[in-house]
């Protein structure tokens, strides 16, 4: 693809409530997913494989946790002289400021600012709480060949996947592929074995996105940029596309406890990583994993930095995580630089970045409720023998 | 702003006892210790230590290390006004020549140096294991306002014969050098690491270059040159662990301390990292019939056989009922169902098939290269496909590049050695 063909809008602004600790500190995007990942990194990666150039974030708060992680954006290709990596951050914030002063006009004037200068004839544009792995050549070909103005990607799941998920959009299409209706949340109705699941990942011409934002200007519409594609979509000629790939959606910290233990899948595993084209993320030199000679290991997943003298089964390990002599891990995932005392015990538990547990203390969630330990936290043995 | 050092890298050498291990590459391009190459702890020396000029003289087979280094990122050595810069032998107007010694490969890079104009210049060999803080030396060596200072460490007397040994006073004022001395008379040896006062270091190798017959080294020429004109010459004691990985059974050994866990030399030390690209490529998976134990495991690598006392480098796919023992399997490489290897190094993107055993029965000599091969290792170079129910003895070695057609028997007995012709170029 022609450089500058193609650049993105990613919105990692979205409501983030229902994760609790894990999101109090960090939005979505950057929640860190499968070992060494950031939950971004998907979308990075994906309009990377595109040569896009530049790529605009629009981020709630301070994004502290995501500055750190993107840096340059060299990491993905995106320091390219006239692109780049261009950040917005306190959306909340100018929200809430553009409400109280009923302020109107040029609410969308970075969005404008960004798409003008990136050159770029499409526009991805996506939301953060979706992990798949994008063929984005293969969406804008399809887009090619069609005269729509936009293509929405699905994907098609079973019904018992979104039935109880009131918040998921669907869709319903045409023969030829068109989006006619888009069922939104609450009103899940499906008399299908398979339902249509929205990813909240659109491609759109450049000068329909801009057209978007004008009639969301004129309509004192100041939300979300994914939000006024959705609230003015079936306005347009929407392509769908179907995404075939693994897929995960982190609504939930339940959905992140399963996406990630859904890594220890070898097929998922596969199909997320091997299998496509790389998930590029930013590197560190991490030390190769050590396992000693009493190290028990059952179907988990380790990243670099590891020293790993314990038990661990049908877990997750990020970097840098210490395992003590007679530590037992069972189905948790256990964050970047944690350590896990000796004679510890850990199941159904999420265990964020640099927590210390000390020896012999327990922490035994259970699959549909696991336990969250904050960031640095210790957790000292006379507090939690329960 | 002048610089106070700058660092040389000699990274030229052929290696030729690692046998078909630099049979394509340099040896400080050689793969070790699960991700590394030999050069990155040099190189993450360099800038722990705050040199942050750096010169790598390259000559035999650079494709891998020029690759590796690329413009220094991994080891921040892609600042503005230093960073990491590859050298290599050039043509002039008259001729052009090789690297001919190290002397020489430093000499004909003197408008380098110059360039950089620093007050010292340390001369590093790019292919030992070692983590050492030079600027530590440094300041020894401008205690003792040397022209010279050695680095120098205590080995075994009955290794002596094959290092430079050093000759010095209790505080380590140098009074003697012998380099490879039959019968040496010390056992502090030369680490190949040399601090030098710019100036000195000039002078001495434009005088040397004009010398009739001397082979422009080191260790030969040089530091015996500077002891008889009369210069001041120090010896830097290091005591921590440092290795040459020049034979095959040093490499197999200094990579097999990483998981015996030698106390001083831990990858782990986080004031002390060693810096190496990182591969892109996810966590690596321990499937439900894997097992793993004393062993350090990369990025990217799919476990689903047994692996003890093992070095397993990135992307590595190990299938069921695979038994990994003592051996090093190296990037990309496949070991199929039903293998079991014992106390081999298997090269990159190599494939052994189904059923195949390697380390098989007595030790025997080489028959190719008694010299090179001459331990119970057997060794698989890069890019070789073994086929299925392949049993191999030990101390065997195959070549890179082998297919399947090329391999004669399913019996490969211990001794034997299986080498592709040419240079390894197609």
């Amino acid at each position: 693809m022609r450089k500058h063909e193609l650049c993105a809008i990613l919105n990692v602004a979205e409501d983030d409530t229902e994760l609790g600790v894990l999101t109090k500190k960090r939005p979505i995007a950057s929640l860190p997913f499968a070992c060494r990942y950031r939950i971004i990194d998907f979308n990075l990666s994906n309009i990377a494989h595109a040569d896009a150039k530049s790529a605009a974030i629009f981020i709630a708060d301070s994004g502290r946790s995501l500055y750190d992680h993107i840096r340059s954006g060299k990491c993905w290709d995106l320091d390219s002289y006239g692109g780049g990596i261009f950040t917005f951050s306190q959306n909340r914030h100018k929200k809430a400021l553009y409400e109280a002063a009923s302020r109107k006009g040029d609410f969308y004037e970075d969005h404008l600012a960004f798409l003008t200068r990136s050159k770029a004839n499409y526009v991805f544009v996506a939301g953060s709480k979706i992990i798949a792995n994008l063929d984005l050549v293969d969406v804008i070909k399809k887009h090619e060949t069609t005269p729509c103005e936009i293509v929405r990607i699905y994907k098609e799941v079973p019904k018992a996947e979104v039935i109880n998920r009131p918040k998921e959009r669907l869709f319903t299409i045409n023969d030829s592929g068109k989006i006619t209706n888009v069922v939104e949340e609450g009103r899940v109705t499906i008399d299908t074995e398979t339902a249509l699941l929205d990813m909240n990942m659109s491609v759109l011409k450049v000068h329909t996105l801009i057209d978007i934002i004008k009639r969301a200007e004129a309509d004192n519409l100041n939300e979300d940029i994914t939000d006024i594609i959705n609230h003015y979509l079936l306005d347009y000629c929407v392509n769908s596309y179907e995404y075939k790939g693994y897929l995960a959606n982190i609504e939930s910290v339940k959905d992140y406890y399963n996406a990630n233990i859904g890594m220890l899948n070898e097929e998922n595993f596969n199909e997320l990583f091997h299998n496509q084209l790389p998930v590029i993320t930013k590197t560190q030199s991490g030390v190769p994993t050590y396992f000693s000679e009493n190290a028990d290991i059952n179907l988990s997943q380790f990243a670099t930095g590891c020293e790993v003298y314990g038990t661990v089964e049908e877990s997750l390990i990020f970097r840098k995580v210490n395992i003590h002599e007679g530590a037992k891990i069972k189905n948790s995932i256990i964050m970047q630089g944690s350590r896990i005392g000796a004679g510890a015990i850990i199941e159904y538990a999420i265990l964020d970045k640099n927590v210390v547990v000390e020896p012999g203390v327990r922490i035994i969630g259970t699959r549909d409720n696991p336990i969250v330990i904050g960031k640095d936290i210790t957790v000292h043995a006379y507090f939690w023998n329960i | 702003m002048t610089k106070e050092i700058i660092a040389l890298i000699l990274a030229g050498g052929t290696g030729t006892r690692l046998g078909i291990l630099t049979k394509l590459l340099a040896k400080p391009a050689v793969l070790y210790g699960g991700k590394y190459r030999i050069i990155d702890f040099t190189l993450s020396n360099c800038i722990n230590s705050g040199i942050d000029t750096v010169g790598v003289l390259t000559q035999y087979r650079p494709l891998q290390l020029n690759n590796h280094i690329g413009i220094g990122k991994p080891w921040d050595l892609d600042r503005m006004n230093c960073g990491v810069t590859i050298l290599s032998p050039f043509t002039r107007q008259q001729k052009g020549e090789w690297y001919s010694g190290t002397a020489d490969a430093v000499y004909q890079n003197l408008h380098y140096i110059d360039e950089q104009n620093p007050k010292y210049v340390i001369v590093l060999s790019g292919d030992h294991i070692y983590k050492m803080n030079y600027s530590m030396m440094l300041d020894f060596h401008k205690k003792n306002n040397a022209d010279l200072t050695i680095s120098a460490i205590q080995i075994p007397l009955e290794e002596a014969h094959r290092y430079g040994i050093i000759h010095a006073t209790d505080e380590g004022k140098i009074y003697g050098f012998e380099e490879k001395p039959p019968e040496p008379k010390s056992n502090l040896a030369s680490m190949g690491v040399y601090i030098f006062k710019m100036d000195v270091l000039k002078k001495c190798l434009i005088e040397d270059r004009s010398i009739e017959g001397s082979s422009h080294d080191f260790g030969k020429n040089i530091i015996p040159k500077l002891l008889n004109d009369g210069k001041n010459l120090w010896a830097y004691t290091f005591s921590g662990y440092w290795r040459d990985v020049g034979t095959i059974q040093a490499y197999y050994e200094s990579n097999m301390d990483l998981i015996t866990r030698v106390p001083q030399f831990n990858l782990f030390d986080h004031n002390w990292k060693i810096y190496t690209p990182n591969p892109v490529k996810p966590a690596h998976y321990i499937g439900e019939s894997g097992y793993v134990s004393k062993s350090i495991i990369s990025e990217g690598c799919m476990i689903f056989g047994q692996v003890k006392n093992s070095i397993i480098f990135p992307g590595v796919t190990i299938e069921e009922n695979a038994f990994i023992e003592d051996s090093i399997i190296m990037s990309k490489s496949t070991v199929k169902s039903g293998s079991r290897l014992n106390c081999t190094i298997v090269g990159e993107k190599t494939t052994l098939g189904r059923n195949v055993r390697t380390g098989i029965g007595d030790y025997a000599e080489n028959i190719f290269n008694s010299e090179i091969y001459k331990t119970k290792i057997t060794v698989i170079g890069s890019d070789t496909i073994v086929p299925d129910n392949t049993n191999i003895g030990c101390n065997v070695v195959i070549d890179n590049k082998i297919s399947a057609q090329d391999i004669p028997s399913s019996n490969i007995p211990s001794g034997y050695a299986l080498l592709k012709g040419g240079d390894g170029n197609v």
